[in-house]
């Protein structure tokens, strides 16, 4: 039987298939995951990542070579490494993850998951908010600013924070109708901005459009033009930014509605209309801003109202508040799951007032890049589990779905399998200053080895388990 | 009326397309332009609600994304 379900307060009865597979009846076409995909990834942190390639001085042929190349590996690990697994156990990454993890830890991974939505909200609502504060006449923050510059803007900061967290907590279905209404608009207000930014640097050719960025990122470095990005670096970048939900197996809990894999090519309309056109549409905005009034600081809501007026204004607070209101909720579900008892109600406020903390501090917008690699490294290696428990398990002579065999709440070769590569990568992040996307793979690759290793070594073969028996 | 909500509404997210390739071929200037996006943007979310998203959910849910 399904698990009927009322998952939204203001919302009929739908059928959401939580904690069974996903029946023949429910499955959907190829055609549902593109436009979803294609709506969904053109969001309000588009507007800042496109221009801080500007800013960390990447050149315009490794942002279009390298995001080709970069946004094909992701798709191709949506496609060969998510969708197959997604098609034939047909459950949601946290229902499948409890069957190898265990109850307990999956708690803790999503509290993990919870407590960096929080932070990803957090960027979208400085997003929206800069754009709320042009009628103001709102000074923006620098891009090298830390702290607010105003209390304008933290008033304002939380005026945005308030409305998104209460609409999250009481209205959420209200807001992902109007989402699936401003999609294509967004879409459409993307590329136009892209087009426009391009009329406004007068250029007729690519060498021509090549000088102009090179003189961009060197007004924006102060006459030096050095860059912290390569190709490589783009590439991973754009394979890896949402590595949580690729490789991570996030969107498994979308794919079990697929009727084929196949459907994993869907992800194409996301990454080369939200991470392609969108990004470099956002960056060519932030070239026109600097020729236009010699501004580097890559602010989305002045930026977006240069090129195309009130409509960008309208695009930047829409694109921001479609996207930060689901994450404000899933971070409140999340928090709901380790304390038992709380209301969804108050815990989404908690995880609403957690974001808006956080977007007080511009940092966490301007540092985007960072944060987006920090969220894959954390949270994408426990998709190796999966993979390793699905395809290799059984040939190395390990119990698949160990902790639902055992019935344990804590499976310790997943729980150290995690930490150890994860607790490695985050001392190279933080005390070696060592960039965030460069660990992403190797933590993944890491979690998945050691968790067969772990698995080995613990002996749990095939044949000697039984379910009560604890290892 | 569903269905010419559905019409203006298409009608005006060809505009919203339209405009910036007319200003890119110097067939508008920046002023128009913006004004008119501003009306077709008025336009679509005025009329799609009529028409887009009524019934139950369609789309998979999943996480957030970026």
């Amino acid at each position: 039987m399904p698990q009927k379900s009322k998952p939204i307060d203001d919302s009929p009865v739908i059928e959401e298939f939580e904690s069974t597979p996903v029946p023949e009846r429910a499955q959907k076409g190829a055609k549902a995951f593109w436009g979803m995909y294609a709506g969904e990834h053109a969001a309000g942190t588009e507007f800042m990542i496109g221009p801080l390639f500007l800013l960390a001085g990447v050149s315009l042929q490794n942002i279009f070579w390298g995001l080709l190349l970069g946004n094909f590996l992701a798709v191709l690990s949506w496609r060969f490494v998510c969708a197959p697994i997604a098609t034939k156990v047909r459950l949601t990454l946290y229902c499948h993850l409890e069957k190898i993890a265990g109850k307990q830890l999956v708690k803790i991974y999503n509290l993990a998951n919870g407590v960096l939505f929080c932070f990803l909200a957090g960027a979208m609502i400085t997003v929206s908010a800069t754009a709320v504060g042009i009628p103001f006449n709102l000074e923006m923050p620098a891009f090298d600013a830390i702290y607010p510059n105003s209390a304008s803007f933290i008033m304002i900061v939380v005026a945005v924070g308030v409305v998104i967290s209460a609409v999250a907590g009481f209205g959420y279905n209200a807001v992902s109708r109007f989402a699936n209404i401003a999609a294509p608009w967004m879409v459409l207000v993307f590329l136009g901005c892209g087009i426009v930014a391009l009329k406004q640097l007068g250029v007729d050719s690519w060498a021509g459009l090549n000088a102009i960025w090179t003189e961009s990122i060197s007004f924006a470095q102060g006459g030096e033009v050095t860059t912290s990005m390569g190709f490589l670096e783009v590439v991973l970048f754009a394979w890896f930014c949402n590595a949580a939900m690729h490789v991570g197996m996030s969107d498994l809990s979308v794919f079990r509605y697929a009727k084929k894999a196949s459907s994993g090519w869907a992800t194409a309309g996301g990454m080369y209309v939200g991470h392609y056109m969108a990004w470099i549409a956002a960056a060519l905005m932030l070239a026109a801003q600097i020729k236009l009034t010699q501004s580097a600081d890559p602010v989305p809501g002045p930026m977006a109202f240069n090129v195309v007026g009130i409509a960008g204004i309208i695009c930047v607070v829409v694109a921001g508040w479609t996207t930060a209101n689901p994450t404000i909720y899933r971070a409140g579900l999340a928090f709901q799951a380790m304390l038992p008892g709380t209301s969804r109600l108050s815990m989404t406020l908690l995880a609403g007032g957690v974001a808006t903390t956080a977007a007080i501090f511009p940092a966490f917008a301007f540092k985007l890049l960072g944060f987006v690699g920090l969220y894959g490294t954390i949270l994408a290696p426990m998709g190796a589990v999966i993979f390793a428990d699905w395809y290799l398990s059984k040939r190395i002579g390990v119990t698949p779905f160990h902790a639902e065999a055992i019935g344990c709440g804590v499976n310790k070769s997943v729980l150290f399998a995690w930490l150890i590569p994860v607790t490695v990568s985050l001392y190279f992040i933080f005390a070696q200053g060592v960039t965030t996307w460069y660990f992403v793979l190797p933590a993944w690759l890491a979690c998945g080895v050691l968790f067969l290793v772990f698995s080995r070594l613990r002996g749990t073969p095939q044949s000697s388990v039984k379910k009560g028996e604890i290892v | 009326m569903k269905n010419i909500c559905k019409w203006i509404g298409l009608l005006s997210i060809a505009v919203t397309f339209i405009l910036p390739l007319a200003f890119f071929v110097e067939q508008i200037t920046l002023a128009a332009m913006k004004q008119g996006l501003l009306i077709s943007t008025l336009v679509w979310f005025g009329t799609s609600v009529f028409w887009i998203g009524g019934k139950t959910p369609e789309q998979p849910k999943g996480d957030p994304i970026l």
